[in-house]
């Protein structure tokens, strides 16, 4: 057969799917990336503002590292992030969209406003953190349940579903928030002159205890997760329905737990936020985290301590930009182009992980 | 079905067996043996066992399914086209498993449409004639011939043809 017959155009550059990626090459991709990206951001920071790039590093870097203080802030901004991340997990592992999260957080945080309003100065202090526990944990789970129960009963879009749970969330939180308010300006820090229900200062902060509670909670949500039944149904019912099914796992039962415990942990995420951070509520509380920790469960895949690492370069990330935008008088988009540029890369990273480049070269060497 | 694409020949054994042993944990010492000795029994190529099994060949997949199916003992056993779309070493390494479960007494239901296959294979063969049941007929004694009548041409009450 002649050369010719058998040459037959290549495209310039192929796909391939990589099988059996080690460790070594998934860090050596992403690190590769997070180098893109400074590049890309350095041509963009000399280009659009004439600044020293490095001097910009260096400034955002400030951002989380100056002072112990705003590396503690950066953590106290993190647990936030990565408790709702926590929470997302098993629902995400399971393939149910659970876009409700800022609402769950919302009730959670609501309720626990105003059991310490109205019933904190009338029974003792532990009982207090006890009730307000179980009732901002029931209410996030509630919220979680009623998507679920629908999905699970009559097929309803949970994506749909659950964002709508939010506005509602948050409606109901405007409205008691004005209540509470009466005529005062803004409503201020719930039970101000006796503080009850506030979480106590542990080394001089009263968010040292979220901190503490949320890195248990990570660790018991990876093995629930990674070890547990639970964990496994989560892990089967998300891959195909039909074969949970035939493996005997009650499908409806699972998706309705899972959302349940989704949602619980969100709620108690709502009381970390009122009794450790704000003392107070707002429909701001929960700050647009709930969305952001979709990104974090979701590049971390579901393992909590990737979601860690992940919720910590978001906070570097936003603390450093807003650093920025205050030493050099930028306003907020050129920081946030920055930082935009950074996430983008490690998106594009991800594909880079599963897929590697032929270029057509190469590839006809191999047919030889 | 029934098995699990994105994971691994481990967790695909524990699909079965997960609700067994101490309540909570999930036990995967168990699994794991077995899917070791479902490697070495049926050759299963894969590059280890904490390989997913979607990316094992399909008959390598359709090994680790028979192999866990009938590690669970049962006492009926039924089959769809278990070997469509495997090579020849693969398929007979199927059917041999399949007749390993008949010599212990399991009842094997055996859904198939090579003639040759069935009549080494089986006991009794079931023939469909337009979705109805043309016929029990005994393998040992019939004919293909026989057999493809009756899958075409539906036979009257009296079993004249």
């Amino acid at each position: 057969m002649s050369a010719a017959n058998t040459v037959v155009k290549q495209p310039l550059v192929r796909m391939v799917k990589r099988v059996g990626v080690s460790g070594r090459t998934k860090v050596m991709v992403r690190v590769i990336a997070i180098l893109l990206a400074l590049v890309a951001d350095a041509v963009f920071i000399f280009g659009v503002t004439g600044l020293n790039p490095v001097a910009v590093y260096g400034v955002m870097f400030q951002g989380t590292f100056m002072t112990p203080i705003r590396f503690s802030w950066a953590m106290r901004d993190l647990v936030t992030l990565l408790a709702i991340g926590i929470a997302l997990a098993p629902a995400f592992q399971m393939r149910f969209w659970n876009i409700g999260a800022e609402g769950q957080v919302l009730v959670g945080a609501l309720v626990t406003a105003i059991i310490m309003v109205f019933v904190g100065a009338s029974i003792p202090t532990p009982l207090l953190f006890v009730l307000m526990a179980v009732c901002s944990i029931a209410a996030g789970a509630v919220w979680g349940f009623i998507p679920a129960f629908f999905k699970a009963k009559w097929g309803t879009n949970e994506t749909l579903f659950t964002l709508m749970m939010n506005y509602v969330a948050i409606q109901i939180m405007a409205a008691v928030t004005n209540i509470l308010r009466g005529k005062a300006s803004s409503l201020g820090k719930l039970n101000m002159s006796s503080q009850v229900g506030w979480f106590p200062q542990l080394f001089g902060q009263r968010y040292n205890w979220n901190i503490i509670i949320v890195f248990v909670l990570m660790v018991l949500m990876f093995i629930y997760l990674r070890y547990t039944k639970h964990g496994y149904e989560i892990r089967v019912v998300g891959e195909s329905e039909n074969t949970a099914r035939y493996a005997g796992i009650n499908v409806k039962l699972v998706t309705i737990r899972t959302m349940v415990l989704s949602g619980a942990i969100c709620g108690l995420t709502g009381l970390l936020l009122v009794c450790g951070r704000d003392q107070t509520i707002a429909t701001t509380t929960a700050g647009g985290n709930g969305f952001t920790a979709i990104i974090v469960a979701w590049l971390a895949k579901f393992n909590t301590f990737y979601m860690f690492l992940i919720s910590f370069l978001l906070i570097f990330l936003q603390k450093g930009a807003a650093e920025i935008a205050s030493a050099y008088n930028l306003n907020d988009y050129a920081s946030d182009i920055i930082t935009g540029i950074i996430l983008f890369f490690i998106l594009g990273s991800e594909f880079f992980i599963q897929f590697r480049l032929v270029f057509r070269g190469a590839g006809a060497k191999e047919v030889k | 079905m029934g098995l699990v694409g994105s994971m691994d020949m481990v967790q695909n054994m524990m699909l079965k067996s997960y609700t067994k042993g101490a309540p909570v944990i999930a036990d995967r010492k168990a699994p794991k043996a077995l899917a070791e000795v479902v490697k070495d029994r049926l050759h299963v190529k894969t590059p280890s066992i904490n390989t997913p099994v979607s990316q094992l060949s399909g008959g390598n997949v359709q090994k680790v399914l028979v192999g866990r199916e009938i590690a669970s003992s049962p006492t009926v056993l039924m089959t769809a086209y278990a070997v469509r779309g495997l090579d020849v070493n693969t398929s007979y390494t199927i059917y041999n498993l399949l007749n390993e479960q008949k010599e212990k007494g399991v009842a094997v239901i055996y859904v198939g449409e090579d003639l040759d296959t069935m009549l080494a294979l089986c006991d009794r063969i079931l023939v469909l004639c337009g979705g109805r049941v043309n016929g029990i007929v005994d393998a040992r004694s019939v004919t293909k011939e026989e057999i493809g009548l009756r899958m075409t041409k539906m036979q009257d009450e009296g079993g004249n043809k």
